[in-house]
């Protein structure tokens, strides 16, 4: 039977990195838009509704590369995704080939630490996650 | 249990297995108003006002009452048993929306294909995007017209159904109709071998 693993909540103590000042919450999310683990401030709930939305934001993210071809002739390849609100931001950064990290924070987050702080954890997720797929979940590309 | 949602938003420490599944179909079939009624959780909606720009590519078919469109995701989650919790992402039904949801397939263990019997030819792009991919589906008619439903076996040649696809009706508002209409193609799912040797009852 194909089946997903739900979580890895051993995998939260490397993601309670991204919480600095003004960080709201983080979630990392596998491919299909299921939630890996989540920190911070939302619920489980929530960071179900966090994780499918930013999986949603990923693929639109994805497509629009096609627009966005240059003369070298390699293909685009998405690497992060940055929101803007009048309440803060939020990032989508590739977590490794399987597997992504969103984070939302408020608008008064200082963005060089955090931004490289976020690109730290994901280095390291990536790591932990990109050579380890979900049981259950064919790599189709 | 069983059909009854949980009522708590946090999942049981008993849940192991997450099943993840796709609400498709055409436009305006009520993809959005299914994956609502069946969530447990507020659904996460991603509607937007139809342009006046969009009433050429999209036309809802007389259904003057729908002003909005889902434009990336319908996202719901429903616990079906102690062990098994649904996920549910639905997707635009438009064309011009294929490359999204073939990302958000991913992972996926197969589709619900909701259906209108007005216009059944219009689930035709949908069910051959999933043939291609070799993801099992069920067909849910969506019983809001006020069309006269033909005899099964009619509807299964007209939407041109291998034997063992599960094909039922449902009304998209109906939590109990839904919930049945999601159980038929999870039970397909985890049948061994699904869409070998099964045979509809």
């Amino acid at each position: 039977m194909n089946t997903n693993t739900v979580r890895r909540p051993e995998l939260r103590w490397m993601l309670d990195d991204v919480l600095l000042p003004e960080v709201r919450s983080a979630v990392v999310l596998a491919r299909d838009g299921l939630v890996i683990t989540a920190t911070g401030d939302i619920d489980e709930s929530d960071a179900d509704r966090f994780a499918a939305c930013l999986a949603s934001l990923r693929g639109a993210s994805a497509a629009s590369a096609e627009f966005c071809s240059d003369s070298s002739g390699g293909e685009p390849t998405w690497n992060q995704t940055l929101i803007e609100l009048n309440t803060g931001y939020v990032f989508l950064i590739a977590a490794g080939s399987h597997a992504y990290m969103g984070v939302s924070t408020t608008k008064k987050v200082d963005m060089g630490p955090a931004t490289q702080r976020f690109h730290a954890v994901v280095q390291k997720l990536g790591a932990e996650l990109g050579t380890l797929p979900r049981s259950g979940d064919s790599d189709r590309s | 249990m069983g059909l009854e949602p949980s009522g708590e938003v946090y999942l049981p420490d008993s849940v192991s297995t997450a099943v993840k599944v796709l609400v498709l179909g055409p436009f305006a079939v009520g993809k959005s108003t299914f994956v609502g009624t069946l969530s447990e959780i507020p659904p996460l909606h991603t509607e937007e006002t139809m342009t006046r720009t969009g009433a050429v590519a999209d036309d809802p078919h007389g259904i003057t009452e729908k002003t909005t469109t889902t434009v990336a995701l319908d996202f719901g989650r429903r616990t079906l048993s102690d062990r098994v919790v649904l996920y549910m992402f639905g997707t635009p039904g438009q064309r011009r929306f294929l490359s999204l949801w073939e990302d958000l397939a991913h992972g996926s263990l197969g589709a619900l294909v909701l259906a209108d019997v007005a216009r059944i030819e219009e689930s035709f792009d949908v069910m051959s995007v999933l043939e291609d991919r070799g993801l099992p589906y069920a067909v849910a008619i969506n019983d809001f017209s006020s069309v006269e439903m033909p005899p099964r076996e009619e509807l299964r040649e007209a939407f041109d159904l291998l034997p063992g696809v599960p094909l039922v009706s449902c009304d998209a508002r109906d939590r109990q109709s839904t919930a049945q209409a999601m159980i038929s193609l999870v039970e397909y799912l985890l049948t061994p071998s699904p869409g070998q040797s099964q045979e509809s009852a």
